[in-house]
Order: C-alpha cells, then sequence, then structure tokens
C-alpha cells in the first residue's frame, strides 16, 4: 500500500490542483450530482467512535527449524503477516511464526486462531511456510482481528521467496538472491544483494543498499532506493520512483515508467550517461548537466548527455503521463 | 445442359449393383449416438464446474517429481547407448588366477556382509538421531489491550459509490473525453482502483477490521475521488 509521503505526492497534487483551477469556470453549469459527488468524497473514518474497548489477543507461537544445505531454498507465502526476513551464521533455518487473535470475547478469539492454518515442511531442496484461513463447510467465518507474523532466520547465501498479500515485509542481508511477489503489502529491503526481482501492487517498496541484478516491477506503489550499485530495471505505474543515491558500484539503472514521476538525486550526476524521454511530461535537470535534446516538442522530450570518461553508468528513463527529475541534492538536504 | 444418351445412361445406372451396410453399423452409429445425447449433461456439468487454484508448493512438487522423472529416464537411455567392451580372455585367466580358495572367500563375504549390516544400523541409527528438521511446537499467550478504535462502524467508503460511478458513466460516454490521451488510461484505472477495493473489503470480511486495513481502504478512496475529479474536470 503505498504510504502517502507528501514529498512524493507532491508534484501529482500540484497537478490536480492546477487541473483542479483550470476547471473551476467549467464546473459551475456541472449537473448538481457532481458538486454532491465532489462533496461526497469524504475520507472515510467519520464512524471512528472514541469509546474504549478490552481485547483479548490471544498469540499462538510456533517454532520449526530446518537444516540448511547449499541447494535448498525457502519459500513462503503469507497471508495478512508482518514478515521479518534476517541472516544468522548457523546453517539452519529457523521460523517463528505468530498468530493473532484480537477479539473481545475471549472464547471467540480462542475459536478463532485455530482457523489460521499454518505449513511448514520441506520438500527437496525447498522449504515452504504458508499461512491461510480456513473454516469447515458451515462454520462460522472468524469475527476476531486476525494476522499473523513472521521471524524467519536464514544463512546469507540462502535464496528466499516471499509472497506477501496484505501485510508488511522486511528483510537484511541476504546475499544471494531475493524474489517478491507482494499485493497491498510495503516491502523493505537493506544490504541485500544478488538476483533481486521484485513484482509489487499497492505496496511501496524501499531499499537501501542493494546490488546486483535488480529487477522492480511496480504497480500502483512508490520506489524508493538508496546507495544503489548493479544493475537496474525498474518499471513503475501509478507510483513514483525515487533514487536517493548512487554508489560507486552502479552500473545501469534503466527506468520505464506511466503515469509515474522519476527523480534521481545524486551529487555525482556529470558522471552518467542518460538518454531521458518524457511524453505528455518534462524533463528537469540542473544547467550545469547540457543536455542535448533530440525534441522538444509538447507531446515528447527527449535528451541526450553522455560524459567524457570512457565507463560510465548508463541511465535510461523513460517516462509517460509523468516528469522526470535530475537534482544534485535530495530534498531534506536543500535549504 | 441436355443429356444426349439419357437413356443408355438411365439403363447403366439401373444396372448398378446396389449395397447395403450390414445392420451392426446402423446399431454402432445408434449406439454412439445414444452416448452423445447421455453424455450431453455431463458436458454441460463440466463447463459449471467450480475452478480451484492449488498452492505454488503442489505446482512445485510435480515440477520436481517430473524433472526426477525426465533426469532417470535420460539416464536409462543414455546407459542404453553406452558402448560394450569384452575383455581379452588373458584377462579372464588372471582373474581366475588370482581368485582365493572357496572357503576363505566364503569367510571374506559373510565378514563383508556383516560389516555392512553395522554399517547400514549404525547409519540408519544416526540419521534417526539427526533430524533434518526439529518439530512443529505451538504455545499460546493471553492478553488484554485496550482500544478507542471502533472499527465495525467504519463503513463509510462505499457512500458515494453511486455518484462516483455516473460521473464514470458520463465521463466514458462523453465526446470530448474520449480525444483525451489519457481517457483509456483512467478508465483502467477506475476499474483498477474498483478491484482493489473489492480485495480490501474481502480482507476486512475474511481477518476483520484493522487500522491498517481501513487506511488501505482510505487511501484507495481517496485515489478514487482524486480520479473522479480528474474525470469530471475533462467533461
Amino acid at each position: 500500500m503505498k504510504n502517502w509521503n507528501p514529498l512524493f505526492s507532491a508534484t501529482r497534487t500540484l497537478r490536480a490542483l492546477q487541473a483542479g483551477k483550470r476547471s473551476l469556470s467549467r464546473l459551475f453549469p456541472k449537473p448538481l450530482w457532481i458538486m454532491l459527488a465532489l462533496y461526497g468524497l469524504s475520507f472515510p473514518g467519520n464512524g471512528l467512535m472514541a469509546q474504549t474497548t478490552n481485547l483479548h489477543v490471544i498469540t499462538k507461537r510456533l517454532e520449526k527449524t530446518f537444516k540448511y544445505r547449499e541447494t535448498y531454498e525457502v519459500n513462503i507465502e503469507g497471508e495478512k503477516a508482518d514478515v521479518s526476513i534476517e541472516t544468522w551464521n548457523k546453517d539452519e533455518i529457523a521460523l517463528t511464526v505468530e498468530f493473532i487473535a484480537k477479539h473481545p470475547d475471549k472464547t471467540t478469539a480462542e475459536a478463532d486462531i485455530e482457523a489460521i492454518k499454518y505449513i511448514a515442511e520441506r520438500l527437496r531442496n525447498k522449504i515452504y511456510v504458508r499461512n491461510y484461513i480456513s473454516v469447515p463447510e458451515g462454520a462460522p467465518k472468524p469475527a476476531s482481528n486476525l494476522s499473523a507474523r513472521y521471524v524467519v532466520r536464514v544463512p546469507e547465501d540462502c535464496p528466499v521467496y516471499l509472497k506477501n498479500y496484505f501485510g508488511t515485509a522486511n528483510v537484511i542481508n541476504l546475499a544471494k538472491g531475493f524474489r517478491y511477489q507482494g499485493e497491498f503489502s510495503p516491502v523493505g529491503l537493506e544490504n541485500v544483494k544478488g538476483s533481486i526481482d521484485l513484482s509489487t501492487r499497492f505496496g511501496d517498496v524501499s531499499g537501501k543498499r542493494l546490488d546486483g541484478d535488480i529487477m522492480i516491477n511496480a504497480r500502483r506503489s512508490n520506489v524508493t532506493l538508496e546507495e544503489i550499485k548493479g544493475r537496474y530495471s525498474i518499471e513503475a505505474n501509478y507510483g513514483d520512483v525515487r533514487i536517493l543515491s548512487a554508489s560507486a558500484g552502479l552500473l545501469d539503472l534503466n527506468i520505464t515508467g506511466t503515469k509515474s514521476d522519476i527523480f534521481l538525486f545524486d551529487p555525482r550526476l556529470l558522471d552518467y550517461g542518460y538518454a531521458l524521454t518524457a511524453q505528455h511530461g518534462s524533463i528537469y535537470f540542473p544547467s550545469n548537466l547540457k543536455m542535448e535534446f533530440l525534441k522538444n516538442t509538447d507531446e515528447i522530450k527527449k535528451v541526450e548527455f553522455q560524459p567524457r570518461a570512457e565507463y560510465y553508468p548508463n541511465v535510461t528513463i523513460s517516462v509517460t503521463f509523468g516528469d522526470i527529475y535530475l537534482e544534485k541534492e535530495k530534498p531534506d538536504q536543500r535549504r | 445442359m441436355s443429356e444426349q444418351n439419357r437413356t443408355t445412361l438411365k439403363d447403366a445406372l439401373s444396372r448398378m449393383p446396389v449395397y447395403a451396410p450390414p445392420a451392426k453399423c446402423w446399431q454402432e452409429i445408434d449406439r454412439e449416438l445414444d452416448k452423445v445425447a447421455a453424455e450431453a449433461p455431463l458436458h454441460s456439468a463440466l463447463h459449471e464446474l467450480p475452478s480451484y487454484t492449488p498452492p505454488s508448493m503442489v505446482w512445485a512438487r510435480i515440477t520436481d517429481t517430473l524433472e526426477a522423472d525426465t533426469s532417470q529416464q535420460q539416464l536409462t537411455e543414455v546407459l542404453a547407448k553406452l558402448p560394450q567392451y569384452a575383455p581379452p580372455a588373458k584377462v579372464w585367466t588372471a582373474i581366475e588366477g588370482g581368485i582365493r580358495p572357496p572357503a576363505r572367500r566364503f569367510q571374506l563375504m559373510m565378514l563383508t556382509r556383516a560389516a555392512a549390516a553395522i554399517a547400514l544400523v549404525l547409519g540408519l541409527w544416526w540419521a534417526w538421531s539427526q533430524p533434518d528438521e526439529a518439530p512443529l511446537q505451538a504455545t499460546y499467550t493471553y492478553d488484554q489491550q485496550t482500544t478507542r478504535a471502533q472499527f465495525a462502524s467504519i463503513e463509510d467508503w462505499g457512500q458515494a459509490d453511486a455518484l462516483m460511478q455516473k460521473a464514470v458513466n458520463e465521463f466514458r460516454e462523453d465526446p470530448v473525453a474520449k480525444q483525451l490521451p489519457t481517457y483509456e488510461l483512467l478508465l483502467s484505472e477506475w476499474a483498477d482502483l474498483k478491484d482493489a477495493q473489492e480485495e480490501v473489503a474481502k480482507m476486512m470480511e475474511r481477518y476483520g477490521k484493522d487500522a491498517q486495513l481501513i487506511r488501505q481502504m482510505s487511501e484507495i478512496e481517496k485515489e478514487r475521488s482524486g480520479l473522479i475529479r480528474e474525470m469530471i474536470t475533462q467533461i
């Protein structure tokens, strides 16, 4: 889920406001229902009552350990789960899973927690972990608030594949590879290396010190990356991409966006080669970056730049209905 | 066009032999037709059967098994293709010369078998005592929490649905809007958000309402509102 950082939405909000200004004069003759529609679109939350309720919180904790062998891979399929993946120096894969049920009635919470089912087993070289809700036919649906929490500890070379549906995911220090498929589930990565493949819908991605071959497909999600190294291929739809800084090991950066704004902040902007295209959008860059405009029309803008160095990282960005921003300083560094 | 030798042709045709298929052919056709008619309800019922997607681990297990079968088959094929060589006769003579008397061979065989059995027992004991995975242990903890939020009462996100849909319909039919480069994008965005809203609502039904789900629903609702505003400025 998008976190709605004000920085991300600033441009879009501005655009929306501009659109609103343009259209004010056109709005008045509209039928009454449009005005009603605008009026009716208030945020949910009005029904939030200031009453207090005592909830019984029951936590079911499960632990399981597997011996690790070099060819093993961990596959996690979480639902409404906060998943944390860490590394350690043991040749073991340790899973700690907690299921939580909250309800004012203790008996209900006790019964509902058993509706969350759990699988943790090894099949050949894959260790599968999965949680889901299963209620016998005809039995009432759980009435409690249910959620899951995973802490997974693996050796750093162990590749992990995580599928998460509604929840959160945090991954640190993996060295070989990480695959992620998330929906409505923000994911944070730090110091992850190797082959990284992320696909997300309605879940922001934030990454720090990622290195290797990185592929990101983000739909309706913002992507924020810091201290990037290696090769990046990012596809973003309806979400912004912000590269807050690049490290010396950056090899290539390819970004394609639709209805997305792309930001690249780096003090060494002159060290990179650029091929930037914006359809129905604009390209903003510092004046000392002598970009050559190959196309500059209302519909399309295309610029290129090559530094004098023999080897340099290539930055290729193409957006449709969005803008490209190259800036030397991050927003919090500007005064 | 008229036939010049009509009589001759008619005569020749009348002299042609007539063949009738054996009765069992018709019986067979009848049976097949009956079978088709009998199976028709089955075929229509097949289309109405629900479909289920198995968890990914099931597919992975099938793939693994298939891969293993393929590897085994490849191994068998390659083994069958290996050339066969016969050693020269003098090799066999040398081997026969080197074989020890039967009594000692028997003792050696017994010893080898005993050693193998002991090794097997030791191996099994070692494997048994060192399991690959520890058993699952479940523990329960009980706690209480006070909350001020009454999430059950917050269900106001669908209130403007009818109006929103009306705006979308107007936008969809508007001739000016149809010319916009963003026309298709906006409509697909609307469909996306509608799907997302339904997914969040389903999740609330299954796992109960909590702050995170309410927030996600709010964000989708805000996006939908923004989208509607964008649409109505164009019509």
